[in-house]
């Protein structure tokens, strides 16, 4: 009965009288016995495949991501016609801050608000560009807006919502922190509060006052 | 699947498809809670049951409310608590009054340890609908196979996600049919919880 033979005979033994005494319950365990072990070669599979993928991933260059307007990707670039004049061309180099808002959204107001008091306080380090969404918007009721807000920092003219629709925008107001490289780094859908814009502004100059 | 900040226009309303698959999984997070909980014949199911909801509400009653509560100046004007919502910190601040809430009830009402492992199951649960449900780009694939943007191809990560969580649920009334020892289901989620995480760390992009 030592025999590696021997016991695997005597397995068999056992297997056919226990399955021809209780068909049903020998049915239902071989059943179960499948089961595990076919869903334990899938986990093992698939965790080998993610494994083998991780490694893969590292032979490839560190510019791995794409341009999208989510939070680790490039910040899509855009240009237009800024309130007051002119034309703007956004290119990384310099931490930004881009903020998309409309004149009659009371969210707007209240971000404003902050923005501007930020652009006075980090305007020297820290781009804040406002992108008015014309095409949810009066051009007049826009520039109404800024005055009397008197928000000093750049606002650009959206007319045909180019930018708004790379960047999935409305809802307004949307912020989207940009670092020097390009990279998107934090995006809140909302109106921003100063303790969010500040520490958030304060990661663009890393971790600066 | 649905980009996580397309919109869906209601009337007067713009919400955005995370958002409400936010809420949706939320919804689903409950009614698995419950239905796992009956399902393994738990003691005490329907007062567990009952009180998941409170301590859902409270977690989200902190993140509306986090910017007031971290700058108490804003309350000056009153609107300000519609207007400000989320922010630094408030989701883990959310995740742990939910997780403060749960724990309270579960010594104070003498709960089965096998709430712990309903929880992580209903969570798990909502997660493989929200990850199936709302695209995550990852980054730039060495396969042909994935996400398409601007030519590049890249990491379908939802669907990874997605695909490993529904895996590991799976194997749950496999594996652990006798229910012979409390601990080994729990042990076994939470250590497949820390497997995903780390398998799927090289696809996430960082931001």
């Amino acid at each position: 009965m030592n025999k590696p033979a021997d016991l695997i005979i005597t397995q068999i033994g056992w297997l056919m009288l226990y399955s021809h005494t209780y068909p049903e319950v020998y049915k239902g365990r071989v059943n179960v016995l499948i089961m595990k072990r076919g869903l334990f070669l899938i986990m093992a599979v698939s965790v080998g495949f993610f494994l083998w993928l991780g490694q893969e991933q590292e032979n490839i260059d560190d510019g791995q991501s794409v341009s999208y307007p989510q939070p680790g990707h490039e910040a899509p670039a855009f240009e237009a016609g800024a309130f007051g004049g002119g034309e703007y061309s956004w290119e990384e180099g310099q931490p930004a801050v881009l903020y998309f808002w409309t004149s009659w959204c009371p969210y707007c107001q209240a971000s404003s608000e902050m923005i501007e008091e930020a652009h006075h306080r980090y305007g020297d380090e820290v781009e804040m560009i406002g992108v008015n969404v014309l095409t949810q918007d009066r051009q007049q009721d826009a520039e109404t807006f800024i005055r009397e807000n008197g928000l000093s920092f750049t606002n650009l003219q959206d007319s045909e919502g180019a930018i708004s629709d790379m960047y999935y925008v409305p809802p307004v107001p949307t912020t989207v922190f940009i670092d020097e490289d390009g990279v998107i780094s934090h995006r809140k859908t909302g109106a921003i509060a100063e303790g969010e814009l500040t520490s958030e502004i304060r990661s663009l100059k890393g971790g600066g006052e | 699947m649905f980009p996580p900040y397309e919109t869906w226009t209601l009337g007067p309303l713009s919400l955005q498809t995370e958002l409400i698959f936010l809420l949706l999984t939320a919804l689903i997070g409950i009614f698995t809670f419950s239905l796992y909980l009956k399902y393994i014949g738990a003691e005490k199911e329907k007062d567990m049951s009952d009180n998941i909801t409170w301590a859902v509400l409270a977690a989200i009653g902190v993140f509306k409310f986090w910017p007031v509560i971290t700058s108490p100046a804003l309350l000056t004007d009153p609107m300000n608590l519609i207007y400000f919502t989320g922010g630094a910190g408030a989701l883990p601040a959310a995740v742990i009054v939910f997780a403060g809430v749960m724990t309270f009830f579960f010594f104070r009402r003498s709960w089965p340890v096998v709430m712990w492992e309903s929880l992580l199951v209903s969570v798990m649960t909502a997660a493989v609908v929200y990850f199936a449900a709302i695209v995550f780009y990852g980054t730039v694939s060495p396969l042909s196979v994935g996400y398409n943007v601007n030519d590049e191809v890249v990491h379908p990560v939802n669907l990874y996600a997605a695909y490993l969580l529904a895996l590991t649920l799976a194997g749950l009334p496999v594996f652990f049919q006798r229910r012979t020892r409390w601990y080994a289901p729990l042990v076994y989620l939470i250590a497949a919880a820390g497997a995903i995480a780390f398998l799927l760390q090289p696809f996430y992009v960082s931001s």
